[in-house]
């Protein structure tokens, strides 16, 4: 396995509702991906569709639908087999360093302990990586310019 | 559509995080 690569990012099912839906801190964290056009969101079919689940029934159908569509116009798609944690399995297979929750139990024993063995996902909240992301230090780390400024408008 | 129209849409919608969560748990548990 190839080691995670920081500029890739997970958003469990719950903050990608969020995002849609309450705002706060996961939209803060999720601008930070929206505002820059190396950083990639990561997500499996089935991660999509336990936000996509979650959206329809606290809002509606047709929301859902175009959010659906909407975050898959950018997202990197990854396969992981049934059953797996959806978000800790497109950490995994998509080599992602970041991996937003709410649940701050889900690094903890007994979530997917084999797939955690071999992970190398830092698990954080949303408003812990928005308060922690350094876009500057970062983007110079993976390129050889230096950072210039956020490259995307994170409500397009 | 733009991030900007989902959000504009969604203002509507007045649910919280733990409402999110606990559907979501519901979900994966196989509850619904």
């Amino acid at each position: 396995m190839s080691e995670a690569d920081p500029t890739r990012v997970v958003a469990d099912a719950d903050v990608l509702a969020a995002d849609l839906l309450v705002g706060g801190d996961a939209r803060d964290a999720l601008d930070h991906v929206r505002s820059h056009s190396w950083m990639t969101l990561v997500a499996s079919d089935a991660l999509l569709a336990d936000a996509e689940a979650v959206i329809a029934d606290l809002a509606d159908d047709a929301l859902a639908t175009d959010w659906r569509e909407r975050v898959e116009r950018e997202r990197a798609a990854v396969d992981h087999p049934d059953g797996d944690h959806p978000g800790l399995a497109s950490a995994y297979r998509g080599r992602a360093a970041h991996l937003l929750s709410f649940d701050e139990g889900l690094g903890s024993a007994g979530a997917n302990l084999s797939l955690q063995a071999h992970m190398q996902v830092s698990i954080r909240t949303p408003d812990a990586f928005a308060r922690l992301f350094d876009a500057a230090a970062l983007y110079e780390a993976t390129h050889d310019d230096d950072y210039p400024g956020p490259d995307r408008d994170p409500r397009g | 559509m733009t991030w900007a129209d989902l959000f504009e849409r969604a203002t509507d919608s007045e649910t919280t995080v733990a409402a999110i969560r606990e559907r979501l748990a519901a979900r994966r548990d196989g509850d619904v």
